[in-house]
């Protein structure tokens, strides 16, 4: 019977944790989070770009310059990940470089709430871990045994709450951009696009391959 | 019966007006067989898809050739047509690696416009061959990852010495 209510008092505390602990630190303090960032950025973008694969390529190079990597890739749209040390105007600029923005968008959620409650609750439930393992030390065998499965689920929910935590340092850390490109129709005199000639227009690698 | 009415009917007057149409319909004719004014050898390694009306060729690494006739219209100079190609592929993004004056052996002029494009994070290699006779501008693009082009530069090169147009 003590032994169960043991088990049934480390349980309660574990659930129990995040509500029942003191109010957490700040993230800067606790060494969690770099340069305080606790925001999520997306930036989403419609670009008239001169040519979408030339500017696609564009972006996937910049994002690996920048710690940051492709997620999807389609015809008319491409998603990258790219390092927070790239401010959004920047990105901007860069886009206008390639082509014609038409409209943009940039969204930002805050996730400091998140970030610390998972940092509480791996630290409450680490706490609880240590005195679990020091229980099962001065246990006998059968006691261990029980000990064991309880030490096992806090192990558990740990790893489960630094995943969700690095899932939410990595979003970030990093910047979403979205570009879905539209075609550009045509050429506006004397921008320099080249003549409106059909055999002149289909010079270029997607026309032959497509014509082969 | 039958053949001796015909005899009776076919008169001089008749047999020249069948020939007049004829000589009438030949260019007709001609155009819908779509006949080629030039003639080109593949180079060395290459097959040519015989069925396609475009001449296509495609070595066993994938270099790819077209050589399509164009109607000349409006009508252009060599000069005017290679500016053109250069300012489309400049537009396009492409690298423009050489642009230089090429002759087949029967002497007539062209122009041969080397580029270089990323795609998908391969360097292609792009030529295009421009020849203009007259009213038909015949144009040969080549087309492959710029390795393997490179390796088939002298045969390519030949090639377009090698077309009578």
């Amino acid at each position: 019977m003590a032994k169960f209510l043991v088990v049934f008092f480390l349980l309660i505390l574990a659930a129990g944790a995040p509500v029942l602990s003191p109010p957490a630190a700040p993230l800067s303090a606790q060494g969690q989070a770099s340069d305080a960032a606790t925001d999520i950025l997306t930036l989403t973008c419609v670009l008239r770009a001169r040519n979408a694969d030339r500017a696609k390529d564009e972006l996937i190079a910049l994002a690996e310059a920048n710690q940051g990597y492709l997620l999807k890739m389609s015809e008319r749209r491409i998603e990258v990940y790219l390092s927070r040390r790239l401010t959004a105007p920047g990105v901007l600029n860069r886009l206008s470089e390639m082509g014609q923005l038409q409209s943009r968008s940039l969204g930002k959620q805050d996730v400091a709430e998140q970030l610390r409650d998972l940092n509480t609750a791996i630290r409450v439930r680490e706490e609880h871990l240590a005195k679990l393992q020091k229980m099962v030390e001065g246990s006998d065998v059968s006691e261990a045994l029980e000990l064991e499965q309880e030490v096992n689920r806090v192990i558990t929910e740990i790893e489960r709450n630094r995943g969700q935590l690095n899932y939410y340092r990595e979003r970030v850390a990093l910047m979403h951009l979205s570009v879905n490109f539209v075609q550009t129709a045509g050429t506006v005199p004397g921008s320099g696009g080249g003549v409106p000639i059909p055999w002149v227009r289909s010079l270029n690698i997607e026309d032959f391959l497509e014509r082969f | 019966m039958g053949s001796m009415l015909k005899q009776l009917n076919d008169t001089p007057a008749r047999r020249a007006g069948r020939t007049s149409f004829a000589l009438l319909l030949l260019p007709a004719l001609l155009a819908a067989a779509h006949c080629k004014t030039y003639t080109m050898e593949a180079p060395e390694d290459f097959v040519v898809f015989d069925r396609a009306d475009d001449f296509k060729a495609i070595s066993a690494d994938g270099v790819r050739i077209i050589a399509r006739e164009i109607p000349n219209r409006p009508r252009g100079d060599l000069d005017l047509w290679t500016r053109a190609i250069l300012l489309q592929l400049d537009g396009q993004g492409y690298q423009i690696a050489k642009n230089e004056a090429i002759r087949t052996a029967t002497g007539r002029e062209g122009r041969l416009i080397e580029s270089t494009y990323l795609l998908r994070n391969v360097k292609y290699s792009y030529w295009t061959a421009i020849f203009v006779k007259e009213d038909v501008i015949l144009l040969v693009e080549s087309v492959a990852p710029a390795e393997d082009l490179a390796k088939r530069e002298s045969s390519l090169r030949k090639a377009l010495r090698d077309i009578k147009l």
